[in-house]
């Protein structure tokens, strides 16, 4: 993927440490246990549709971990839903999802590739007929029909460069695999 | 059981200095070569000369090398169509005479049944004696086994699924649609063949190496040899095992050079989805990343074509 001792330029800075990462590669490849990782989250209903989650520890590294602190999400439906609105829809957190890791995927192959971010937008949209989800119509599917990313990126460097991060991001995106690749999910009661 | 009669007597293991397997392009050059120099070999070959070719490919196939390419050490083309691309007949016919001048000793019908490290080489067992020798070169191809799908076992029994080694012509499917997977050299090329046959043809992708069939007036393998990229060896490549899943070109030889890419192809009316990913109950799924892999694909060529400029 990368050259095993790529050349940095030290005046680049996207805020990513590649020297790092690399190193976790190297290290990782010799104990491929450690790169064994379990993200948790624990929801709480609290009302209607509303409910509240909150992420604070996961598994990696063949030890438990701890983010720096607890974080809390609101989860609900809009008013058009007749719900009282106390935050965003699932759906919606999965556009943050999608969001979130492509946007850090671009951050680190454009240090590694010795690019400078100056600016780093997108718009993320998920299109859905939710007839599905109210059950009207069985050929209707419930999750998202289309889902479109639109990157705007001042940086250092050619369009054609920069299409080059925004495909190298995708390639490595655990959350743009989990959107278009089937996943196995189980759902059971305690 | 009747000494002596229906079974051959026992001989010794056979001696050789380096033993070949595979009389293909890859073993018969390697033939040439040790014959040059003077050193002791033989040639060990499952069936006949270039027996993949004969047994294991589709009828229409022709190589999507031109011609000019076709060059064997001690042999170059000199037919009258350089740029023309072989049908199988003419390669058979073209690796059966190269073979035929060769000084080594080809030992044909003779299948290799275990290779095992001695201490001064290796013993192969065949199923027409056994060999040893000091050196071994595997000449048995790079792509003699069919990568299937883990899948393909549980698809329902009514629809019928084969490798595209086992493929020969349409008319020898069942009737009705046919999704073709993997679109590589082959993929395009049997989903292209299906789709003029009358099918209606979908084409599973995901990762693919796009490659015009012409650039700049010449056919584009005159200018990747040009550049040198064809002489790059092994240990030149910065990352080998990526260099060794890099899919084959979407190229097609044949009577005339045209493009089959996924232009060619939807335009066609050939179905593009993404990489086949599962199978719930009877339902096929496809990945959604067509649309990036169709873009890294046009980045990668992007960046090829403009190195060829440079």
């Amino acid at each position: 993927m990368q050259p095993a001792t790529p050349i940095i330029d030290q005046t680049i800075d996207n805020g990513v440490n590649v020297t790092a990462l690399l190193e976790a590669r190297e290290a990782l490849a010799q104990a491929p246990e450690a790169a064994r990782f379990t993200w948790r989250a624990h929801c709480d209903w609290v009302r209607g549709t509303h409910s509240r989650t909150t992420v604070e520890s996961y598994h990696g590294l063949c030890e438990e971990q701890r983010h720096k602190s607890r974080f809390t999400f609101e989860v609900d439906h809009p008013k058009v839903f007749a719900a009282e609105d106390q935050g965003p829809t699932p759906v919606e957190y999965v556009l943050v999802g999608l969001a979130g890791c492509l946007t850090a995927g671009i951050a680190a192959v454009a240090q590694n590739r010795g690019i400078q971010l100056r600016s780093v937008k997108a718009r993320v949209e998920g299109s859905m007929d939710i007839q599905g989800i109210l059950g009207m119509d069985p050929e209707v599917r419930n999750g998202f029909d289309d889902v479109r990313v639109i990157y705007e990126i001042d940086a250092d460097a050619s369009r054609t460069e920069i299409e080059a991060l925004v495909a190298q991001s995708q390639k490595r995106s655990a959350v743009y695999d989990l959107l278009t690749n089937p996943t196995q999910v189980r759902v059971e009661v305690a | 059981m009747i000494a002596g009669r229906s079974r051959p007597p026992h001989r010794p293991a056979r001696a050789v200095t380096v033993l070949v397997i595979g009389a293909g392009h890859a073993g018969l050059a390697m033939g040439h070569h040790l014959a040059r120099r003077g050193i002791d070999h033989a040639i060990l070959e499952r069936g006949e000369v270039a027996h993949a070719w004969r047994h294991q490919r589709w009828d229409s196939l022709h190589l999507l090398t031109p011609n000019w390419e076709c060059r064997l050490p001690g042999q170059a083309y000199a037919g009258p169509d350089p740029d023309g691309y072989l049908s199988m007949p003419a390669l058979i016919a073209f690796l059966d005479g190269y073979a035929r001048r060769l000084a080594s000793p080809i030992h044909t019908g003779t299948r290799v049944t275990a290779v095992q490290a001695t201490d001064d080489g290796y013993r192969v067992e065949t199923d027409r004696g056994a060999w040893r020798c000091r050196a071994l070169v595997m000449a048995t191809g790079a792509c003699q086994v069919p990568v299937v799908p883990a899948l393909a076992e549980a698809l329902p029994p009514w629809i019928e699924s084969l490798s595209a080694l086992a493929y020969r012509r349409p008319d020898r499917l069942p009737p009705g649609g046919v999704l073709v997977v993997g679109a590589s050299a082959s993929g395009v090329q049997l989903a292209d063949e299906l789709q003029r046959s009358g099918r209606p043809v979908t084409l599973a992708m995901g990762e693919h190496l796009r490659l015009p069939r012409r650039y700049r007036g010449r056919d584009i393998e005159w200018w990747l040899d040009a550049a040198g990229l064809l002489d790059q060896r092994f240990h030149e490549v910065e990352d080998i095992q990526r260099a060794r899943r890099t899919p084959s070109p979407q190229l097609v030889g044949g009577p005339a050079p045209r493009d089959l890419d996924l232009n060619a192809l939807s335009a066609n009316g050939i179905r593009l989805v993404g990489r086949l990913v599962g199978l719930a109950g009877s339902r096929l799924q496809f990945a959604g990343s067509l649309a990036m892999h169709a873009a890294s694909a046009d980045l990668k060529l992007g960046r090829l074509l403009d190195n060829l400029d440079a």
